[in-house]
C-alpha cells in the first residue's frame, strides 16, 4: 500500500501542478462569474442562470414575483412595474419551462414566498432540451453550494474566451450586468443611444435579415414541454400563484424561420393548458427592426409595451392583436390569422 | 454519481482511504462500509430508489434462506417464482408498464377500435435491469443447489449494492462474487495498480471516443431526413463507437475500481469489433448478459439440443429477450431479431463455434480472409445498431433503405464536417491500441508494462491531458437508461 500511495503520489505531482494552474486561472478570470460572482466588472455573459438560482435562494424574502424566460426576455425591465411586488427578470441565455419548473420547484422547497410568475415563450422553449445545457458553462443549473461550482474550477483555459474577454473590455457597445443582484435586468451600455440615433443605418443592417439561429439543430419536443407547463400550472394553482404565459415577439425573419406547423401545435397545445397572451406574429411591430437589437433580441422599449399588457390589461401599441389573450376558445381563428398574414409576408416578400 | 463526474473523483479516494486504512482489520466492518458507500452512490441520483435495491436484498436473501432448509420441489419452486415475480414485478412495472399499455392501444387502433390507455408517468430507477439479475442469479443459482445461501446479510447487501457495478454492470453471477465478500481482501499493489490503468483506459474510451463520435451520431440521427445513405452510415459507424466506448468504458472503469477494493469482475467485453463472424462478437460483446440469458434462459429452453424448430426458436427468443431487456422500445427488438437473423445461419451450420480464439493470435496483422471477416461482421453490426439508436422502427427503416440507395455512393456531408477529423484520428489510434492490445484482459494492460516508465506514464499523462480536455461534459452512460 505505501508503495501505491507513494508512486501514485508522484505520478500525479505534473498532474497536480496542472490543475493547480487551471485553478488560478479560472479563479483569476472567471469567465462567467460563478467563482467570485462579481457583477461590477462582468462584461461577457455570465452564467446568470446558476447566478440568478443563487442569488434567490440566498434571499429568498427579497423578490416575491418572478419574470422566467429566454435571454429575449432579458430586457423585460420589470423595475417599471407598480404594483407593490418585488419583482426579478430570472431570465437567462435559452432558458427553458423544463428548467423554470426545476427553480420554481427548487424556490417554494426552500420558502421563496412566490406571489406572480410571469413565463416567456417562443420556439425555443419547445426545440432546446435542458440537458444540453449540463455541458454549457454559460447555462449550467445551480443545484448545490458545490455542484457545478466545482466544475468552473476546472474549466479548460480557453484563448477564445481570453480573447472575448479583452474585445468585451475595450467595446463601446456591451451589456451591464451590475444589477443581477437586485432586479435581474441586464442593461445594454450605449446601444439604445446609438440606435435612437442612427436609426437608419440600424434598419438597413444585414443581421435583420437574417434569422437569429437554426432550428435545425434542435429536435421539437413540444410534448414534454407541454406536459412541463401544465405541471407549472398546476404548481401555481396549488400555491395561489398568479401565473401568467405570454409568446414573445419574436422578429419576422427568425419568426419565418420557424416551422410554422410545429409553431401553432405549440400554441393549440398550450391553449388546452392555460390562457396565454400572444406577442407574436407579422406586424408592424415584429417586421420594424427599431423594436430590435438584432433578428433575436427585443429592445426594452417592446418590453415596457409587455408590461403594459400584462401588469395593466392596456394595449398602448396601435397592432389590435399585441398581446392579445388565447385561450382554446379562439385558438383556432388566431392560428387561421396567423397562417392568414405568414402567407401575405411570403407573397410580398417574394415579389 | 457519474464515473466521470467531479463528485465521483473525490468520493472514490475517500471511501478507498477509509477502506484499506480505517475498516480494513475488521471484514464485516469493510462489507457495511461498501453497502454504505454504494448506496450514498445510488443515492446521489435519487436515493428514493434505494428502497427498491433494499427491499429486493430482504426478499432475495430471505429466499435464499428459506431454501436451505426447504427440501420439497413444489415448496422451493413456489420460493424460487416468489423471488422471480418480485424482482421481474419491480423490472415490468417501472420499465415495461407504458410499453404494454401504449402497445395495447396501438394494437386496437389497428383493427380499428379506439380504446383509452392510462400510460403513467414513471421514471425508471437508474441500473434496474442491472441489479435485478445479479439478484435474480443468486435465488437461481441457490434454487439449482450451485450455491450455498448466505447468512451474512451485510455481505449480501453489499453483493447487491457494490456500488462499482451497481448501475451498468457487469452483471456478476452470485457464485463469482458472493464469496468474495466472505474472504479477507489484502491490498495487492500489481492488481491495484491495473485497476488504476484500466479506470484510465476507460474514462478515455467514454469521455474521449463515445462522448466526441456522439456528437456526430446524435447530429446525424436526429435529422436523418435530411442526409444521404454515405452520411447515415457514417453516423451509424459513429453511433457504433460511441456504444462501444460508452458501455465498455463503463465497465473497464467498473472492473478497475474493484480491482483497487480487491475484488475481481468478470470481463464484459473482448474486443468485439474484431470479431470474424456473429457469434464471436456476441461472445465478445457484453458478455456479462449474453452468458446471463445463457445460463438462465437459453439453456433451460433447450439450448441447441433438439431439433432445427428448437433450436431456431430458442435463438429467436435469447436474441428477442435480449433487445428487450435493453429498454421498451419496438427498435431493440427488431435490434435483437435481426441479430438473432444473423446468427441463425452459422448455428445451422455448425459454425458458431469457429472463431473461440482472439483474431491472428500471436501475429502481428491477420489473413485478408480475417479482414474480410471482420469487415462483414462489423457492418452487419452497424446496420443492426442503426435499429438500436432510432426513434421508432419507421425511422430505423427510413435510414437503413437510404443506407441501401445509390446516395450510399455520395460525398458524406453535415454540419461540422471538419470538426469530425480529430474524432476520427482518435478513434483510428483507439482501434490501433485495441489492435496491439487485443491478447490482454483490456488493451492497455500488457501493452505499457513492456514500455519503458517515462513513456508508460507519458502515455498516461496524454490520456490524462486528452480525459481533461474533453472532459467538460459529464455525459450520462447511455447504458444508464437500461
Amino acid at each position: 500500500m505505501k508503495t501505491f500511495l507513494q508512486r501514485f503520489a508522484v505520478f500525479m505531482i505534473l498532474p497536480f501542478i496542472f490543475g493547480v494552474g487551471v485553478v488560478t486561472y479560472n479563479i483569476t478570470l472567471d469567465p462567467y462569474g460563478v467563482i467570485r460572482g462579481d457583477m461590477e466588472n462582468q462584461r461577457i455573459e455570465p452564467n446568470q442562470h446558476y447566478l440568478k438560482t443563487k442569488h434567490v435562494l440566498d434571499n429568498p424574502k427579497k423578490h416575491n414575483s418572478f419574470l422566467f424566460g429566454s435571454s429575449r426576455v432579458g430586457k423585460i425591465d420589470i423595475r417599471i412595474i407598480e404594483d407593490g411586488d418585488n419583482w426579478y427578470n430570472m431570465s437567462y441565455s435559452q432558458g427553458v419551462p423544463a428548467e423554470h419548473l426545476a427553480e420554481i420547484k427548487l424556490f417554494l422547497q426552500n420558502n421563496v414566498e412566490i406571489k406572480n410568475i410571469w413565463i416567456g415563450l417562443e420556439e425555443t422553449s419547445y426545440l432546446i432540451d435542458k440537458s444540453q445545457h449540463k455541458s454549457q458553462a454559460n447555462r449550467k443549473s445551480y443545484v448545490n453550494r458545490y455542484n457545478p461550482w466545482l466544475s468552473y474550477l476546472f474549466i479548460k483555459p480557453s484563448p477564445s474566451i481570453f480573447n472575448e474577454i479583452r474585445k468585451a473590455n475595450d467595446a463601446k457597445f456591451y451589456t451591464k450586468y451590475s444589477e443581477l443582484y437586485n432586479s435581474g435586468v441586464s442593461i445594454a451600455v450605449n446601444v439604445d443611444d446609438w440606435i435612437n440615433t442612427n436609426l437608419d443605418v440600424h434598419k438597413s443592417d444585414p443581421k435583420f435579415k437574417r434569422a437569429s439561429w437554426n432550428n435545425n439543430e434542435y429536435n421539437e419536443r413540444i410534448d414534454g414541454v407541454i406536459d412541463e407547463l401544465s405541471e407549472i400550472v398546476s404548481i401555481c394553482n396549488e400555491n395561489g400563484i398568479s401565473l401568467k404565459l405570454f409568446i414573445n415577439p419574436m422578429f419576422v425573419t427568425t419568426y419565418m424561420r420557424q416551422d410554422k406547423e410545429e409553431f401553432f401545435e405549440f400554441l393549440r397545445k398550450l391553449s388546452s393548458v392555460s390562457e396565454f397572451y400572444d406577442f407574436s406574429g407579422v406586424n408592424k411591430i415584429t417586421t420594424d427592426p427599431y423594436y430590435y437589437y438584432e433578428s433575436s433580441h427585443f429592445r426594452p422599449l417592446l418590453g415596457y409595451k409587455i408590461i403594459d399588457v400584462l401588469a395593466n390589461n392596456l394595449n398602448k401599441t396601435d397592432v389590435k392583436e399585441f398581446g392579445k389573450l388565447i385561450s382554446s376558445d379562439n385558438i383556432n381563428y388566431i392560428i387561421n390569422q396567423k397562417d392568414k398574414a405568414i402567407r401575405q409576408y411570403l407573397q410580398q416578400n417574394s415579389q | 454519481m457519474l464515473f466521470n463526474s467531479i463528485d465521483f473523483a473525490l468520493f472514490l479516494p475517500i471511501v478507498f482511504l477509509l477502506y484499506w486504512f480505517v475498516t480494513h482489520k475488521n471484514l464485516k466492518l469493510q462489507n457495511f462500509l461498501i453497502v454504505v458507500a454504494s448506496y450514498v452512490f445510488y443515492g446521489w441520483w435519487d436515493w428514493r430508489f434505494l428502497t427498491l435495491i433494499v427491499f429486493s436484498t430482504i426478499v432475495d436473501f430471505t429466499v435464499g434462506n428459506l431454501l436451505r432448509n426447504e427440501s420439497k420441489k413444489s415448496k422451493r419452486k413456489l420460493l424460487l417464482w416468489i423471488s422471480i415475480v418480485v424482482n421481474l414485478g419491480f423490472l415490468g412495472f417501472f420499465k415495461y408498464y407504458n410499453f404494454f399499455v401504449e402497445s395495447f392501444v396501438d394494437a386496437f387502433s389497428f383493427f380499428g377500435k379506439e380504446i383509452q390507455g392510462g400510460s403513467l408517468n414513471i421514471v425508471l430507477p437508474v441500473g434496474i435491469s442491472f441489479y435485478t439479475f445479479q439478484t435474480l442469479s443468486y435465488t437461481i443459482d441457490v434454487y439449482r443447489k450451485k450455491l450455498e445461501p448466505t447468512k451474512d446479510f451485510v455481505a449480501f447487501s453489499a453483493f447487491v449494492s457494490f456500488f462499482p457495478q451497481l448501475v451498468a454492470g457487469p452483471i456478476e453471477r452470485a457464485t463469482n462474487l458472493l464469496p468474495q465478500f466472505y474472504r479477507k481482501r489484502v491490498f495487492d499493489y500489481h492488481r491495484a495498480v491495473d485497476g488504476m490503468r484500466q479506470i484510465l483506459w476507460g474514462l478515455f474510451k467514454k469521455i474521449v471516443i463515445a462522448d466526441n463520435c456522439a456528437l456526430f451520431a446524435n447530429q446525424i440521427f436526429n435529422h436523418s431526413d435530411e442526409y444521404s445513405g454515405s452520411t447515415l452510415i457514417l453516423g451509424a459507424i459513429f453511433f457504433s463507437f460511441q456504444i462501444y466506448g460508452d458501455f465498455s468504458g463503463y465497465s473497464d472503469i467498473a472492473i478497475g475500481t474493484s480491482r483497487l477494493f480487491g475484488f475481481n469482475l468478470m470481463k464484459n467485453f473482448a474486443f468485439p469489433y474484431f470479431s470474424r463472424d456473429i457469434a464471436e462478437f456476441w461472445r465478445r460483446w457484453h458478455i456479462s448478459l449474453s452468458t446471463w440469458f445463457r445460463d438462465y434462459l437459453y439453456i433451460p429452453l433447450g439450448g441447441s439440443r433438439g431439433g432445427t424448430v428448437m433450436k431456431i426458436r430458442n435463438t429467436f427468443i435469447i436474441f428477442v429477450v435480449s433487445g428487450f431487456w435493453h429498454g421498451a422500445n419496438w427498435t431493440f427488438i427488431v435490434w435483437g431479431a435481426l441479430n438473432a437473423i444473423y446468427f441463425l445461419p452459422l448455428l445451422l451450420a455448425k459454425r458458431n463455434r469457429n472463431n473461440l480464439e482472439i483474431v491472428a493470435k500471436g501475429k502481428t496483422l491477420p489473413t485478408p480472409r480475417e479482414v474480410l471477416s471482420i469487415a462483414i461482421t462489423y457492418f452487419i453490426t452497424v446496420i443492426a445498431w442503426i435499429f438500436f439508436r432510432a426513434e421508432n422502427v419507421g425511422h430505423g427503416w427510413d435510414i437503413v433503405t437510404k443506407v441501401f440507395s445509390t446516395s450510399f455512393f455520395t460525398d458524406p456531408y453535415f454540419d461540422d464536417r471538419l470538426g469530425a477529423i480529430p474524432v476520427v484520428v482518435y478513434v483510428l489510434i483507439f482501434l490501433f491500441i485495441e489492435w496491439i492490445g487485443r491478447e490482454g484482459e483490456f488493451a492497455i494492460s500488457k501493452l505499457v508494462t513492456l514500455w519503458a516508465k517515462p513513456v508508460r506514464w507519458s502515455f498516461y499523462i496524454v490520456l490524462l491531458v486528452l480525459i481533461y480536455w474533453y472532459g467538460d461534459n459529464e455525459q450520462q452512460f447511455i447504458y444508464f437508461q437500461f
